[in-house]
């Protein structure tokens, strides 16, 4: 199935990329952390994350490591539905729609 | 030296979950809390980002094998992500000794499915789709042999449910959720092992997000304790999957349940305040 082939191919580069870009920031960011005399070691809030990093915090970088890994399998989510929807089916469509919602209902809900 | 013992609690859970077919939460949380002293929640927010490492790193090897199914991923995902969204935030809010106990009742499962685990081998006459609303049927080749396998997928209403139970887990304990995934997926749905452990791998990036994102909210990622242990388990990981034609699995499967059983133990009297640790 020339289709099968296609989504394991994209979705093998997604993750390899990800997997290999947020190690190195963390392994990089840990080495940094423990070199670094006197260098914060608690989480900043992703507000001020931006900051942090320019201001080359080594603990930013970490925490960037692992807000990449985080993102790995929600951009293959993405990637999947790109395909889905290039081939039209759209009831994996709105399986991966259901999938991307619950992640975001993840970051806002609040009880 | 805290941050060496983190590496090595990592490591070791990255090397033995790749040789038992684990995520390695089942590891990294007892060796936090018992050997270094963390809290649960603190442990089970790190072990996720170490779940979601070694996963995604297995699921790269397994997706350019072909043995992953997306699509049956997919649709278990959207039962995954709501257990695990409602376990994290049950979790947020329970007493750490009291989920220390839960998580000894995962260890015992835990133990008796390296004991006893039975794979399920289909006649290719039985692996033929039922017509039914979603076509999840696949094709790989199984890279021992040569044979090319082509199975449809049967019973998806109860692996959305297993799958919903496993994703409370996830969210709930920091584990992964191969434990009941793997074999429901193998006894109840027809998909061939191989095929079984590559997708249940590959869904738990996105089930261990869900509940890391609520982690992160309500501050229980520790940047430093995480970062070490996602690279420990996937360095452990890497190391593990080459060794796995050297190690003979089953005796490893004997020792590693009957060590479950004790590390079970365990956390019920750390759970209980009768045991004090470090």
């Amino acid at each position: 199935m020339p289709s099968q082939e296609r989504m394991n191919q994209v979705v093998h580069k997604v993750l390899l990329v990800g997997v290999v870009v947020s190690m190195a920031l963390i392994g990089i960011g840990l080495f940094l952390t423990a070199t670094t005399p006197d260098a914060g070691q608690e989480w900043i809030g992703l507000g001020s994350l931006w900051e942090a990093l320019m201001a080359f915090e080594p603990v930013a970088l970490v925490e960037l490591g692992l807000l990449v890994l985080i993102a790995t399998p929600l951009l293959r989510i993405l990637t999947a539905l790109v395909i889905f929807t290039t081939e039209r089916d759209y009831r994996f469509i709105l399986i991966a729609l259901f999938v991307l919602g619950m992640v975001s209902l993840a970051v806002v809900i609040d009880i | 030296m805290t941050a060496l013992g983190i590496l090595v609690v990592a490591l070791v859970a990255g090397v033995l979950g790749a040789l038992l077919g684990l995520g390695g939460g089942i590891i990294v949380i007892p060796g936090l809390t018992l050997a270094l002293g963390f809290g649960m929640q603190e442990a089970i927010g790190a072990s996720l980002m170490g779940v979601i490492a070694s996963s995604t790193g297995a699921a790269v090897r397994y997706v350019k094998q072909g043995y992953v199914n997306v699509r049956l991923g997919m649709l278990l995902e959207t039962a995954t992500t709501t257990g695990a969204i409602i376990g994290a935030l049950v979790a947020v809010y329970l007493d750490q000794d009291l989920l220390a106990i839960l998580f000894s009742i995962v260890l015992v499962y835990g133990a008796y499915h390296m004991l006893t685990r039975r794979e399920k081998v289909y006649r290719p006459e039985e692996l033929e789709a039922e017509s039914q609303l979603l076509d999840l049927s696949c094709t790989y080749v199984d890279q021992k042999n040569g044979e090319e396998v082509c199975y449809g997928v049967k019973r998806y209403r109860t692996g959305l449910l297993a799958s919903l139970g496993a994703g409370g887990l996830s969210g709930l304990l920091g584990v992964g959720g191969g434990v009941i995934k793997v074999p429901v997926m193998n006894a109840c749905m027809c998909v061939p092992m191989k095929a079984a452990t590559a997708t249940s791998n590959f869904m738990i990036g996105v089930t261990a997000l869900a509940g890391a994102i609520i982690y992160v909210r309500y501050g229980y990622l520790d940047p430093i304790l995480a970062g070490l242990t996602a690279m420990g388990v996937l360095g452990g990981a890497v190391v593990g999957s080459r060794l796995t034609n050297v190690a003979d699995g089953g005796s490893i499967r004997i020792m590693f349940g009957v060590l479950l059983l004790a590390v079970a133990a365990l956390m019920v009297l750390k759970g209980l305040g009768i045991l004090e640790v470090v």
